[in-house]
């Protein structure tokens, strides 16, 4: 335990406690910065879809209209801001996090995350019991968040390239202007409009998932995105950070 | 911008060359003012600094005294002579006799006097001479042969083909010959394509639009006897002083899209009151092109001040990609019928959102059945979760996942 990530708080001894047969105890799994990313990426996607809907089918309210379409665009245009910088951030602590926010956690590519995965998929199809036994994300949705990523990404680029069209000389229109040799002005905001959707997809799915593993499995998902803290078997947890104290030694040889 | 480059030079400055009414255009019965009022306004038109309203204005002169007049050959493949009809909508009829006079138009099957083998021999003898200018209206067709557009025996490609040869550049007027245009809409019957995908290697210019606007092929015809070459292009080969703006960014009814002021529907309250367009299937924020500064007819209206929404005419991939004209976002196509991207999304939402709800009660259903039966097994209080199911559940996954 020597090698341990600098954010992750050793399973205190003193507050493990038993349950059945088996020894849980609280660890502290997701960073303050996971944790603040997250909120703010809710609340992100949230401003953006209102002000994108206005933005696609605008209300008129009468009157001289208050300069709403002119505020709308500047909120859903620093909201993207906003969204591009929580992306960066999270790319960040995917290579600089502690265990839980590192990239295998997004993508199996250890055996192990392997196997759970395939558990994974037949837990939500009624074949398994209980759900694979992961302290971070489990390998599903790992691949559910690259999945989310690629989409927010595909509309950081289809944003910054929708801003663009308003100046041909600045720097969006040399960054994004390819966009418009695959697609014309209005497909682009009709990719921009569908991704959106298949966002609120996603977070259905979410949403339900986080439900479904804290209310029935009882793994405290939903409070550990608050707080930070989940409830894990101790052999569990050991066996999680020994793995990566190894992966970080073997790295600094 | 421009109103004030037009008015400056033509009311400060007094006529720079000789006497009112002497040299080559006066032969022409061309007043001196409206002669430098309009170079003023092309200058402008151009882009170009006001400064250099006489340069232009000694190049168009030169080019009438010399009598040295480039070659202008004008095809026509797939079109609608659309092109050729606002061609010959000058803003002033006498200066567009200077146009006129400044080339020598020596085929345009519309307005040419000679027919038949005499105009084939007519456009033979400027093709052979080289130097020349080549307008094309229209897109060409590839399928059948070429066969969907044939003229004097010989199709639209190999006309085409033959006729760069030796040209010093190819003016592609209108959408059709730019980017393909209706023709090469889907699902485009006759194999249409736009004359850069037929022919390379020539300096070329597209002045796309349905039609065309007769200020921007004159200003490129301006343009290139002033400074013996075509006018700097975008991206998709338009001349940036024609395109180089957004229609919406010199819209006169931006300020109600800003406001938030749009109609709803043509001729009711927001529509007679002249508010944005938006909301009816506006292309204007899509479309670059000079149609808000510059206007049609001699500056007379436009589509947008007439009421009715931009169609995006100008663009690569229009009709296609511009419609449905009078909505916003176009439909998904290609799924047995063209749905919204509200009822997709709507549709994928609420899908999941069923699929989670059904799930959901299985699941409770089923760990409830399952605590049950184990109940009478362990000794109370019984855990949520037996361990020793929940391992030996574990233990089998690796098998599970080979």
């Amino acid at each position: 335990m020597t090698d341990m990530h600098p954010s992750v708080r050793r399973p205190a001894a003193n507050r493990e406690v038993v349950v059945g047969t088996e020894c849980v105890t609280p660890v502290k799994v997701w960073q303050p910065w996971i944790r603040l990313l997250h909120w703010t990426l809710v609340g992100t996607v949230v401003v953006l879809s209102l002000t994108g809907f206005y933005i696609a089918d605008p209300v008129v309210l009468g009157g001289d209209g208050g300069g709403l379409m002119a505020t709308v665009r500047f909120v859903h245009v620093l909201a993207g801001w906003m969204l591009i910088t929580v992306l960066v951030g999270r790319l960040y602590l995917a290579f600089a996090g502690n265990p839980w926010a590192r990239w295998p956690q997004l993508l199996p590519v250890w055996r192990e995350r392997r196997a759970q995965l395939w558990h994974t998929v037949r837990y939500y199809a009624f074949l398994e019991k209980h759900p694979a036994e992961v302290v971070g994300h489990n390998p599903m949705a790992g691949l559910a968040y690259v999945g989310l990523f690629g989409m927010l990404a595909v509309q950081a680029v289809t944003g910054i390239a929708l801003v663009a069209v308003t100046d041909r000389d600045g720097w969006e229109w040399a960054a994004t202007g390819w966009v418009f040799q695959l697609l014309a002005v209005p497909e682009v905001r009709l990719l921009h409009h569908l991704v959106m959707w298949f966002t609120w997809t996603f977070v259905v799915f979410h949403v339900y998932a986080a439900t479904l593993v804290d209310r029935v499995e009882r793994g405290g998902e939903i409070s550990s995105m608050v707080g930070g803290w989940k409830m894990m078997p101790t052999g569990r947890i050991e066996e999680e950070l020994s793995r990566d104290a190894a992966r970080r030694r073997r790295r600094r040889r | 911008m421009t109103g004030a480059a037009v008015a400056g030079p033509t009311q400060a400055e007094p006529p720079a060359a000789p006497g009112p009414e002497a040299g080559p255009l006066a032969a022409l019965g061309i007043r001196r003012r409206s002669f430098l009022t309009w170079t003023a306004r092309i200058t402008a038109l151009l882009a170009l600094p006001a400064t250099l309203r006489p340069q232009v204005a000694q190049a168009v002169e030169a080019a009438v005294a010399s009598g040295e007049r480039p070659t202008l050959v004008w095809l026509e493949f797939q079109d609608c002579t659309g092109d050729t009809e606002s061609f010959l909508r000058a803003r002033n009829p006498s200066v567009s006799q200077v146009i006129l006079d400044l080339v020598s138009v020596d085929y345009q099957e519309t307005i040419m006097a000679g027919a038949g083998e005499a105009a084939e021999a007519s456009k033979a003898a400027a093709i052979a001479r080289g130097g020349h200018i080549i307008v094309v209206e229209g897109s060409v067709p590839l399928g059948a042969g070429g066969g969907y557009c044939v003229i004097g025996g010989r199709s639209a490609e190999q006309i085409l083909t033959e006729a760069v040869k030796g040209a010093a550049a190819v003016i592609n007027v209108g959408t059709c010959s730019a980017y393909g245009g209706l023709p090469a809409a889907a699902p485009n019957p006759t194999q249409a394509v736009a004359v850069p995908d037929v022919v390379q290697g020539v300096p070329m210019v597209n002045l796309p639009g349905c039609p065309a606007n007769v200020d921007n092929i004159t200003a490129t015809l301006v343009h290139y006897l002033t400074f013996g070459q075509l006018p700097p292009t975008d991206e998709q080969g338009r001349p940036l002083f024609a395109y180089g703006e957004r229609i919406h960014d010199n819209c006169p009814k931006r300020g109600h899209f800003d406001a938030g002021q749009f109609a709803l529907a043509f001729g009711d309250e927001g529509h007679r009151k002249g508010w944005c367009l938006y909301k009816l299937g506006c292309k204007g924020p899509s479309t670059w092109h000079n149609c808000s500064t510059q206007k049609w007819n001699g500056g007379t209206s436009w589509p947008i001040q007439a009421g009715a929404p931009c169609v995006g005419c100008s663009e690569p991939g229009f009709w296609d990609t511009m419609t449905p004209m009078y909505a916003r976002l176009p439909d998904v196509t290609g799924v047995g019928q063209d749905l919204s991207a509200e009822k997709i999304g709507l549709g994928l939402v609420g899908a999941t959102a069923v699929g989670a709800t059904v799930h959901g009660v299985v699941k409770v259903a089923r760990t409830r059945r399952q605590l049950a039966a184990e109940a009478p097994a362990v000794p109370p209080p019984p855990p949520p979760l037996p361990p020793t199911e929940r391992d030996a559940t574990d233990d089998q996954t690796p098998a599970g996942a080979r």
